[in-house]
């Protein structure tokens, strides 16, 4: 398409009294629309159902998508809405005999703007396979955090407190809470 | 064959490549500016808990193919600091558009290599946050109502160049993309084919701002008016946000469906930064109207129209300007008059 063809998709647009526009040159548009066939492609590979299609797709993508930044998930309460309210929370127990319970800070107003990001965590440490990994690193901060308040922890455990929430239309809607360790270790002397 | 190969090549140009007046992107860029700035600023009271060399994620996670942090290199305290003021700066430069591409590669850069550095801790506004900067890095973000405008042709500030819309595109078809993925997601899911899911999902109390009133989870009947509502909305936006008659009636549907979220469930910057994407789908001239309908922008323009007025004949700006460029000479008839 040369410049007076372009001129005219103006003329034609909504907005009629523009006046003519500096077009973008023939290789600035292959390249931009190379550019723009590959980012599409490698996003909608990526969202597309799971399947053998993907995974072979997926491997010539994923480079291309975490250089740019573009991996993406959308599983927004999906597929399913947790089923239940869970809390992390971390027990010391200190030299003095005494026994404190840290709950991961989450909180309610401006402070739930950085807040969301501790709830993410709390996800993540519980996670099938993946949260392993950072138990030993969290429960190292809580103890870091607890000598900073100048106590002297002996054991931590970390634990996941949990309610099941019923199909609505029954009651009541939710099970007791159920406190269950998942991690626990000795604090060695600093 | 020819013919419809030339429709083909004339509708992609078209839709990629003609010139729109860039008011869109602008609203888009200063709205944005202002969500990652504020994003930015929430990362201060954790910043060295979640990214810092004695925070709970030490050491920096495997990477996959292809990925990259700045702070793979170090996690030092005035590392992460740095990195830090940086995207502060960036997302600030953005939002008034000071030097905006610099300003929209600095804030890609900084948001990239913090949620490299701990993905752990991201959720979807996250994950959006960091897509838009990345086509905002490609737009003519800074083409209009920005301090780049002011410095180089102030007198035509309240004016918008055209440019060719392709980034705005690219935003525009993440939208679609997120509603389609989000919408397959829960037809996977029992909870949301039987209508029970948002029953759950308002009863997730660790998430919530405050309970939801029993009359909204307890009745199955409503439960599935919500559930099979959300899923319907959601394949609406994806797809009918195309029309232009309907555009602005699922928008205004969607809006309320992300404010009710934001109002009970704490999603950090999810909604903000969807209804920042939902800008990118304002016509061009309704966008223009809406800048120059602003009271500020009424004053600013009459006063604007004066001093040209009170300039000799023959001087454009009464002073040498400050950049004299072929580019903006050549622009001064790529504008639609305000």
């Amino acid at each position: 398409m040369n410049v007076n063809e372009e001129s005219t998709d103006t003329d034609r647009s909504d907005n009629a009294q523009a006046p003519p526009h500096r077009a973008l040159s023939r290789r600035r548009r292959i390249v931009i629309t190379l550019f723009v066939v590959v980012t599409v492609g490698a996003v909608l590979v990526q969202n597309m159902p799971d399947s053998v299609l993907k995974g072979g797709l997926m491997a010539a993508a994923r480079p291309y998508l975490n250089l740019t930044g573009l991996d993406q998930t959308w599983s927004i309460f999906s597929p399913n809405p947790r089923q239940e309210t869970a809390y992390i929370l971390a027990r010391v127990e200190r030299i003095d005999g005494s026994v404190a319970f840290r709950p991961i800070p989450t909180g309610v107003g401006p402070s739930e703007y950085w807040g969301y990001r501790w709830q993410k965590y709390g996800e993540s440490l519980t996670e099938p396979g993946g949260g392993r990994a950072l138990w030993r690193p969290y429960a190292e901060w809580v103890v870091g955090e607890d000598r900073s308040e100048g106590n002297e922890p002996v054991r931590v455990t970390l634990l996941r407190r949990s309610s099941t929430n019923l199909p609505p239309g029954v009651q009541p809607d939710a099970l007791p809470f159920v406190d269950r360790d998942f991690y626990t270790a000795p604090v060695t002397a600093r | 064959m020819t013919a419809t190969w030339d429709r083909v090549r004339t509708g992609w140009n078209t839709f990629w490549f003609r010139p729109e007046p860039t008011s869109t992107i602008a609203l888009v860029r200063i709205v944005f500016g202002f969500v990652a700035t504020l994003w930015t600023l929430s990362q201060l009271p954790t910043l060295l808990t979640f990214y810092g060399p004695r925070g709970v994620l030490p050491v920096q996670p495997e990477l996959g193919p292809g990925a990259w942090t700045l702070l793979g290199v170090s996690t030092s305290a005035p590392v992460v600091i740095s990195l830090w003021v940086v995207t502060l700066l960036g997302a600030i430069g953005v939002m008034i558009g000071f030097r905006t591409r610099l300003a929209t590669i600095l804030l890609f850069v900084g948001v990239l290599s913090f949620e490299r550095r701990d993905p752990y801790i991201l959720n979807a506004g996250d994950v959006l946050l960091r897509t838009l900067a990345f086509y905002l890095v490609f737009s003519p973000a800074g083409a209009a109502l920005s301090v780049d405008r002011w410095r180089h042709a102030r007198e035509r500030f309240w004016e918008f160049p055209l440019r060719a819309p392709w980034a705005l595109r690219l935003m525009q078809i993440q939208l679609s993309v997120i509603y389609f993925a989000t919408l397959w997601g829960k037809l996977q899911g029992d909870r949301w084919r039987d209508g029970t899911a948002v029953s759950y999902a308002l009863r997730i109390d660790d998430i919530h701002r405050f309970a939801t009133p029993g009359f909204l989870t307890d009745s199955v009947v409503l439960s599935e008016i919500l559930t099979f509502g959300t899923l319907l909305l959601e394949l609406a936006l994806a797809i009918l946000v195309w029309n232009r008659t309907l555009r602005p009636w699922v928008l205004a549907l969607g809006v309320s469906l992300h404010l009710s979220i934001a109002f009970s469930i704490m999603v950090g910057f999810f909604t903000m930064l969807m209804l920042t994407l939902y800008l990118a789908f304002i016509p061009a001239e309704t966008a223009r109207r809406l800048i120059l309908s602003a009271p500020a922008a009424r004053r600013r323009r009459k006063a604007t129209r004066r001093k040209v007025t009170r300039r000799p004949p023959g001087s454009s700006t009464g002073r040498p300007p400050a950049h004299s460029t072929k580019s903006d000479r050549a622009e001064s008839s790529d504008v639609v008059r305000s």
